[in-house]
């Protein structure tokens, strides 16, 4: 996260100028540097800093203003202001002026660390409050879900009214449609919100391992229970539990489940006495759990008992008017992540997405929007910028979905970087730390480290 | 490990005694796995010094080390018993030029405790490695790290230090590998 944020260093003296750059850039911050304070404001008209620390004396325009250009070029930019012994005045004038603190030079290496972090962590809230305020406001969102289409109003308005009852949801869907973000949406909006919300995608486990999430155990209730671990059931108390794929549960735990929901109680495996448990169950599944019932791998009872309400989530292309503004979402999101200013997509850009048929949903569209990022040359998306644009590769690339896509961009870009991941980094326009856990999560390897496949 | 990578441990100034320059060097030879010697001592350049704050400009220092004549692909860590500053700052523990060639760590705030009370020569040693390990690393271009059991984490102060234990992330090794490698 560091990596994504960009400071300015604002100082006439070259040894600050140096060495403040020099300590940052070990933190992963993005340092620029101006020794003037004109250069300082046009830096801040060609791109947005996250930080910036401004010497107060300056031959010329000096800090004091600067820091009045600043806050009308660039209102979001925190500034510090940076003193020497005697500056104080000009310092106290400087905070009512909208700077947000300031330091004495020299500083302390301990208090100087505090101070940007505090920094740092106080313009992501910035940017999360805004972006939660310009959803509500402007683009038709709503809890985190965005759409401005009749059949997301319609997803929307039952929200509302589950949220307020305790009746279990099940939430159906295609694979990418948000089905996690409407669950969270119900809890937020319902009395339990200051409570836990708890997710589990039991797709992900093995039986046993399953058993242990949720359930959780004693120690030495099984080899390798070296601790007693608390399951998703006792964490999800008060709260809420979300049960992803639920379809994927055996029937065997569908039992030991719906024992849960009928008793409130469980045991943690290893402990005869059982817990008593409360919480609000929502499921989701983009299977055809009617389907499951017919051919036996789903019991009635416990889709009767997880079933209450039914909330179906609409797949992108039967709402196509959303396009455009998720699409406007996400490039928003992602040239933040990157530190790079977008003015949208191009007529065609978005006459691509809007006719695309989506089978990968809203993920689909999130990872087409990220790599368009990745790969934009100018402040607009263009066709190019896309996988299906017209540059675009004509046979399907890797696994047919744009992770797909994206896992084998990045292979093509460690290619022709002699797999020098700092080359590769650079070339992509993220930090390596990023590329690293990007190559983590698609099991991108070295081919000779990989091993014959 | 590295395709002819080296590293030089350069004593500068006063006396600064054998055993913590044998430990540094044991220690960067055991987390890097990289040929380390010890060097005869050098001075401390004159210019480098700031008599107001008594305490020398790690910057300039690290660019008179710079100056060193060793090998190509050859690391050089300089190791000073005076205090260092740079200029932002009040004082620093070391300092490293960040993918480039030197490192340098000061011993003086090493020496005691917070109290100001003598501190037991093992954990002297014990700072004086991981300081030195942590600065060296910064020329292999990684930064500082958020994983807290990472001795590339930021060392703020000498409980951070004390608290810190000898070992790279996987992160870290990963990227260590990679430079080691290219």
């Amino acid at each position: 996260m560091k990596t994504d944020t960009r400071v300015l260093v604002v100082d006439d003296e070259l040894s600050i100028r140096v060495s403040l750059a020099g300590w940052l850039k070990k933190f992963g911050y993005q340092v620029d540097l101006a020794e003037e304070g004109a250069t300082a404001v046009q830096m801040v008209e060609q791109r947005f800093y996250d930080l910036l620390l401004l010497d107060i004396k300056m031959p010329g325009m000096d800090g004091i203003e600067v820091l009045s250009k600043v806050r009308e070029l660039s209102p979001d930019t925190i500034v510090v202001m940076m003193t020497a012994h005697g500056s104080i005045e000009s310092a106290v004038e400087s905070m009512k002026m909208g700077a947000r603190d300031y330091l004495m030079k020299p500083f302390d290496p301990a208090q100087l660390n505090l101070l940007v972090e505090k920094f740092v962590q106080q313009r992501r809230l910035m940017d999360e409050n805004r972006l939660l305020r310009s959803q509500v406001r402007e683009q038709g969102g709503f809890q985190n879900l965005i759409g401005v289409s009749e059949c997301m109003q319609h997803v929307f308005e039952m929200v509302r009214q589950v949220a307020q009852s305790e009746s279990a949801v099940l939430i159906q869907g295609e694979t990418g449609t948000g089905k996690e973000l409407v669950a969270k949406a119900i809890h937020a909006l319902s009395p339990r919100c200051y409570e836990p919300f708890i997710a589990i995608n039991c797709g992900a486990f093995t039986e046993s391992l399953l058993e242990g999430e949720l359930f959780g155990y004693e120690k030495g209730a099984f080899t390798g229970a070296r601790h007693a671990r608390k399951g998703r059931l006792e964490m999800a108390h008060n709260g809420t539990l979300f049960l992803d794929e639920v379809g994927e549960i055996s029937p065997k735990m569908q039992v030991d489940l719906l024992r849960v929901l009928q008793e409130k109680r469980f045991h943690r495996l290893g402990n005869p006495s059982p817990s008593e448990v409360d919480f609000r169950l929502i499921s989701a599944t983009h299977r055809d759990l009617n389907q499951g019932l017919q051919e036996g791998w789903f019991r009635q009872d416990f889709y009767y008992r997880i079933n209450v309400i039914t909330l179906d989530i609409p797949p992108l292309r039967e709402r196509k008017e959303d396009i455009p503004l998720l699409a406007q979402f996400f490039l928003e999101r992602y040239a933040r992540e990157t530190a790079k200013r977008f003015t949208g997509f191009s007529k065609d850009a978005l006459e691509l997405l809007v006719n695309y048929d989506w089978p990968g949903n809203v993920r689909e569209l999130e990872n087409v929007v990220e790599r368009a990022v990745v790969l934009a040359r100018d402040e607009r998306i263009v066709p190019e910028c896309l996988p299906f644009g017209p540059t675009a590769p004509s046979k399907p690339t890797g696994k047919g979905t744009l992770d797909g896509v994206l896992e084998e961009h990045i292979r093509d870009v460690l290619d022709a970087a002699g797999w020098n991941l700092s080359k590769a980094a650079e070339i992509l326009g993220i930090h390596r730390s990023t590329l690293y856990k990007k190559m983590e999560k698609h099991r991108i390897r070295k081919p000779e480290e990989s091993g014959a496949t | 490990m590295g395709p002819g990578f080296h590293v030089c441990v350069l004593p500068l100034g006063e006396d600064i005694g054998s055993d913590v320059l044998e430990i540094i060097a044991a220690n960067i030879q055991a987390q890097l796995s990289l040929p380390v010697n010890i060097l005869p001592a050098g001075p401390l350049p004159e210019q480098a010094y700031h008599p107001a704050r008594r305490q020398f400009n790690a910057l300039a220092v690290l660019e008179h080390l710079r100056q060193t004549p060793v090998p190509d692909q050859t690391k050089v860590l300089g190791v000073m018993k005076a205090d260092l500053f740079i200029p932002i700052l009040t004082y620093v523990f070391g300092e490293a030029q960040l993918g480039n060639r030197c490192a340098l760590v000061s011993l003086y705030r090493l020496q005691h405790m917070r109290d100001g009370s003598p501190a037991p020569l093992p954990l002297f040693f014990q700072r004086a490695a991981k300081l030195g390990v942590h600065e060296l690393l910064h020329t292999f271009n990684i930064i500082h790290c958020d994983q807290e059991d990472c001795i590339m984490r930021f060392i703020q102060d000498l409980d951070a230090v004390d608290a810190q234990d000898l070992v790279l992330c996987r992160y870290c090794s990963a990227f260590l590998a990679e430079h080691l490698q290219h």
